[in-house]
C-alpha cells in the first residue's frame, strides 16, 4: 500500500513539475524570483551551459544565496575566466566572512589564476592572496585537514621553506605526531643545513614510518653534512641493506662512498640503483664515475652515454673525462669519449 | 481527465503526508520547523518539508484537527439562527489546488527578499542540483594549477660549494652580459689560434683541450669543430690563450 503511495506521490511530483522552459517564461514575467533562477541556473550548469549560467546570475551577485554564489564562480572556473572567479568568491567571502569554505575556494581561485599568469610579479601576488585565503580558513576552521594540507602544499611548492617550517611544527601540535609531517621536516630541515634538527626529526620520521625510505637517506645528508662521517655510513650501509630496490637510498649511499673517495663500492650501490631504475641518470652519472675513478674507463662510457641522455648537463663531465683519457696517452678511447659526448650533445 | 490527475495529486499528497509524519517521528531533525538543515557547506537551505496555507501558517495543513466540517460557522459573525448550531470554522479543508497547485505560494524558512518569497513551491527541486563544496574542489582538483607536488621531493646531497660556471662581466655598452655568450662569440674568431683543420701544429678539439686542462666548459661555450694547438693542454696555456681571446675564463 506503501509504495503505491510512494508511486502516486512520484506521478504527482512529475506532473507538477516545472520545466525548464516553464521557469525561462516565469522569470521573464517575474525577474525578481531569485529561488526560480537559481534552480535553472544549476538545470544550465548540469547541461555544461556555463555562459547560460553567468547570464541568469552575475546580475544578481547582491542578492544570490551562497547557492547562486558557486554556480556563478563555478561557472567562470570552467571557462577559465578565474579573474571573475575570483571576483565572485570574494563577493562571497566578504558576505560570509566567517564561512571557511569560501576561503578556500578564493585560495584555489588565486592559484588557478596565478597559473594563467605570465609575469612573475604578479604571480607572487596571486600566489601570496592565496596563502592569506588559505591561512584564513585554518583560522577559522583550525582542525580543517584540507585546509591545512592545501596551505602546506602551498608554502612548499613556493619554496617558502621558513613559513612550511613552521606550519609543520604547528601541525604535529594540532594533528599529532604524523609520519608525513615529519617526513617534510626531516627533508626540509636536511635541505637547509638546520642539521641538529634535520637529525632529530628523520629520526622521529624513521620511527614513525620505517618503511618510508627517503628518511633515511636525509639523515644520512644531515649525518655527512654534521662530519658524522662513519654515522652516516653506517645508516647509509643499514638502509642500502634495508631497501634494496630503492633507487633513492641505493644512490644515495653510492653518493656517500664516492664523496668518501671509495670509488669501488660507490660504483656497486651505483650499480644497485641503476638496477632498481634503469632510467635514472643520476645513477647511470654515478655509476659512470665511478666506474672511471676505478679505472674501469671503458665500461663506464656506456654509463657516461645513458647518463647524458637523460640529462645532458653531464655532458661537461663526460668531455673532461675524455680528456683525461688521451692524457693518459689511451688517445682512441678518449676520442670515442669526446666523440659519443658530441652526439649527445646534438641529440 | 485533468480533474481525474488532480484528484490523483491530491490523494498522492495526503499519503505522503502521512508517510512524512512516520519519517518525522524516526528523524524529528528532518522535520524540524524552527531550524534550518545544514547541508555540506554549513549553507543553509530552506526546509523542503515545509508545508504551509496560503495565511502563511507553519502548519501541516492536512492533519485532522486542521479539517473543517462542510458547513461551519465564521468566528466573529453576527449571530444567525440558521448557522447557530454549526461547529466554528477553523482552517478550510485543502484540496488539490491548495496544496501543492502552481500559483500557491509557500513562506520561506529563510529569510529572503519578499519577492523570491512569493515565488511559486512546484519550483522542482530536482530539476538541476546545485553545486556544492566538495564538486567544486574535486573539479579544482584537476586543474593543472592544482598540481602542488614537489619535483625535487628526492633530491639529496646538494653541493653548493662549487663555483658557478657563469659569470657576468660588463662590456663596452656598460651592460652586464653572461660570459657563456661572450667566450662563445670571442672564441668562434680567437685571434692567433689556428683556424680549424690548420695544418702544421698538431691539432686536438678545443673542448679536449679544456678538459684536459681540468675546466669545466659548459656544453655550447666552445663551437663544435674547433680546434686548437695541441700543446695547449696546461692551465697557464690555456689562460694565456684565453686572454688573448679576450676570454674570461672561470676559475678552476
Amino acid at each position: 500500500m506503501k509504495r503505491f503511495l510512494i508511486l502516486l506521490l512520484l506521478s504527482a511530483q512529475v506532473l507538477s513539475a516545472a520545466t525548464p522552459e516553464s521557469m525561462e517564461a516565469d522569470l521573464k514575467a517575474h525577474p525578481e524570483h531569485l529561488s526560480t533562477r537559481i534552480q535553472l541556473a544549476n538545470f544550465y550548469t548540469k547541461k555544461s551551459n556555463f555562459d547560460k549560467v553567468i547570464t541568469l546570475l552575475n546580475s544578481y551577485t547582491d542578492q544570490l544565496t551562497s547557492q547562486g554564489f558557486l554556480a556563478l564562480a563555478n561557472a567562470y572556473s570552467n571557462k577559465k575566466d578565474y579573474l571573475n572567479e575570483v571576483r565572485v568568491l570574494n563577493v562571497l567571502a566578504i558576505k560570509e566572512p566567517e564561512d571557511f569554505h569560501w576561503h578556500i575556494l578564493l585560495g584555489q581561485a588565486y592559484l588557478k589564476q596565478s597559473g594563467t599568469t605570465q609575469d612573475p610579479e604578479k604571480k607572487k601576488e596571486l600566489s601570496y592572496s592565496a596563502v592569506q585565503n588559505f591561512r584564513k580558513a585554518l583560522q577559522l576552521s583550525p582542525k580543517y585537514k584540507p585546509a591545512y594540507d592545501i596551505l602546506l602544499n602551498t608554502l612548499m611548492q613556493q619554496k617558502a621553506h621558513n613559513e612550511s617550517r613552521e606550519l609543520l611544527m604547528e601541525g604535529i601540535t594540532k594533528f599529532g605526531e604524523r609520519p608525513e609531517l615529519y617526513r617534510e621536516l626531516c627533508r626540509l630541515d636536511a635541505m637547509d643545513g638546520f642539521l641538529d634538527s634535520a637529525v632529530k626529526n628523520c629520526r622521529a620520521a624513521i620511527k614513525l614510518a620505517p618503511t618510508y625510505p627517503d628518511n633515511h637517506v636525509f639523515l644520512i645528508q644531515a649525518l655527512f653534512d654534521q662530519k658524522e662521517e662513519q654515522m652516516a655510513e653506517n645508516d647509509a650501509v643499514a638502509a642500502a641493506r634495508r631497501f634494496p630496490n630503492s633507487e633513492f637510498v641505493q644512490w644515495a649511499a653510492g653518493t656517500l662512498f664516492f664523496k668518501k673517495k671509495n670509488y669501488p663500492v660507490s660504483a656497486r650501490y651505483f650499480s644497485a640503483a641503476v638496477k632498481a631504475d634503469p632510467k635514472s641518470s643520476r645513477a647511470q652519472f654515478g655509476l659512470a664515475q665511478s666506474q672511471f675513478e676505478s679505472g674501469e674507463e671503458l665500461a663506464s662510457l656506456e654509463h657516461f652515454v645513458k647518463a647524458c641522455e637523460g640529462d645532458v648537463t653531464t655532458i661537461d663531465t663526460f668531455l673532461a673525462a675524455g680528456g683525461k683519457l688521451k692524457q693518459r696517452d689511451k688517445y682512441k678511447l678518449g676520442e670515442e669519449f669526446v666523440s659519443k659526448a658530441n652526439t649527445c650533445k646534438k641529440n | 481527465m485533468a480533474r481525474q490527475i488532480m484528484t490523483l495529486v491530491a490523494i498522492g499528497m495526503f499519503s505522503f503526508s502521512c508517510f512524512a509524519d512516520d519519517v518525522c517521528d524516526i528523524r524529528p531533525d528532518l522535520c524540524d520547523n524552527s531550524t534550518s538543515t545544514v547541508n555540506f557547506s554549513n549553507q543553509k537551505v530552506r526546509p523542503r518539508r515545509i508545508p504551509s496555507s496560503a495565511q502563511h501558517q507553519q502548519a501541516r495543513p492536512l492533519q485532522a484537527q486542521h479539517v473543517q466540517a462542510a458547513r461551519c460557522r465564521v468566528p466573529g459573525a453576527p449571530y444567525n439562527l440558521d448557522d447557530a448550531n454549526l461547529p466554528i470554522c477553523q482552517n478550510r479543508r485543502p484540496t488539490s489546488q491548495s496544496v501543492d497547485a502552481p500559483g500557491r505560494y509557500n513562506v520561506p524558512a529563510e529569510s529572503e527578499s519578499s519577492a523570491s518569497a512569493r515565488e511559486p513551491s512546484s519550483v522542482p527541486q530536482t530539476i538541476g542540483e546545485s553545486v556544492t563544496f566538495d564538486d567544486y574542489m574535486k573539479a579544482n582538483a584537476m586543474n593543472p594549477a592544482m598540481d602542488l607536488k614537489i619535483s625535487d621531493h628526492q633530491k639529496a646531497f646538494v653541493d653548493t660549494s662549487k663555483p658557478a660556471i657563469l659569470h657576468y662581466t660588463v662590456d663596452d655598452s656598460g651592460s652586464s652580459r653572461e660570459i657563456e655568450t661572450q667566450a662563445s662569440a670571442a672564441a668562434a674568431a680567437a685571434p692567433g689560434l689556428p683556424a680549424p683543420g690548420a695544418t702544421g701544429v698538431p691539432q686536438q678539439s678545443a673542448a679536449d683541450a679544456a678538459a684536459a686542462a681540468g675546466y669545466s666548459v659548459p656544453a655550447g661555450l666552445i663551437p663544435a669543430g674547433m680546434t686548437v694547438p695541441a700543446n695547449l693542454t696546461t692551465p697557464a696555456g690555456m689562460a694565456a690563450a684565453a686572454a688573448a681571446a679576450g676570454v674570461a675564463v672561470p676559475p678552476r
